[in-house]
């Protein structure tokens, strides 16, 4: 799929841990780590509000486009 | 609720899901064990005689005594049927199997439930090969329509799993 997942990226800038994340927003570790892995079909609006407000970042910070094919970022 | 919590209700009901499926899949096993290779000893003519008053049904007009007075074509078809079966059981076991370990809606299953309506839309076809040999056709094409059936509603059942899993992966 085109959308990457930087939630790990964030988290790491942010050195924040998964679980505590997780509390903060009120998911389960589980359905985060499924949104981390990038296995996530969807994410729902009241979700991507809880962690950027949770990480101070916008949704583009955790979402990315990146078109099929195209090489990673150096 | 979170979709990973089974309620308490939900968990009785799959406990009963899963021993009435054990008892099924004993069932098929024993059948496996015993019926199919009892079937086969009789075509291969390992059983010397039958016994009681016993008659080898192949198909509705095609009933035999022993193996060695079937016609080649009418032994081989009914050979074919036998192991038709065999795979279809080997489905239902591999099935019960999966609800057994609490497996009730995956691709597996779609695709053992799947195979079942092929086992009876071939196991129909080989039927009407036998029946045109004995020239006796009334045969009717139910177990054509409810294999079709069987077919159509495992495309339905993969549609709901694939809507389940969207929605499961929906964080």
């Amino acid at each position: 799929m085109p959308i990457i997942v930087n939630l790990d990226v964030v988290l790491a800038q942010r050195k924040m841990r998964l679980n505590e994340l997780a509390e903060a927003v009120d998911i389960t570790p589980q359905n985060l780590s499924i949104l981390k892995t990038g296995k996530a079909r969807a994410i729902r609006f009241s979700t991507l509000e809880a962690i950027c407000e949770t990480l101070g970042c916008q949704p583009g910070d955790i979402l990315e486009f990146r078109p099929e094919g195209a090489k990673e970022k150096g | 609720m979170n979709m990973n919590e089974i309620p308490p209700k939900s968990g009785t009901r799959l406990s009963r899901i899963k021993t009435a499926c054990r008892v099924m899949r004993i069932l098929i096993g024993v059948n496996l064990v015993v019926c199919f290779p009892l079937t086969f000893a009789i075509y291969f003519g390992w059983l010397p005689n039958l016994p009681l008053d016993a008659k080898i049904l192949v198909s509705p007009h095609q009933l035999y005594v022993s193996p060695h007075e079937m016609p080649m074509t009418v032994w081989a078809l009914g050979l074919v049927r036998v192991g038709l079966g065999v795979f279809c059981c080997l489905a239902l076991y591999h099935l019960f199997r999966l609800y057994e370990r609490g497996i009730l809606f995956s691709a597996k299953n779609v695709r053992d439930i799947r195979f079942l309506g092929y086992y009876l839309i071939c196991d129909w076809l080989v039927i009407y090969e036998l029946e045109s040999l004995s020239h006796k056709m009334d045969l009717s094409f139910n177990q054509v329509y409810i294999g079709l059936m069987v077919i159509f509603v495992a495309w339905v059942m993969d549609e709901g799993r694939k809507i389940q899993e969207e929605q499961d992966l929906t964080v």
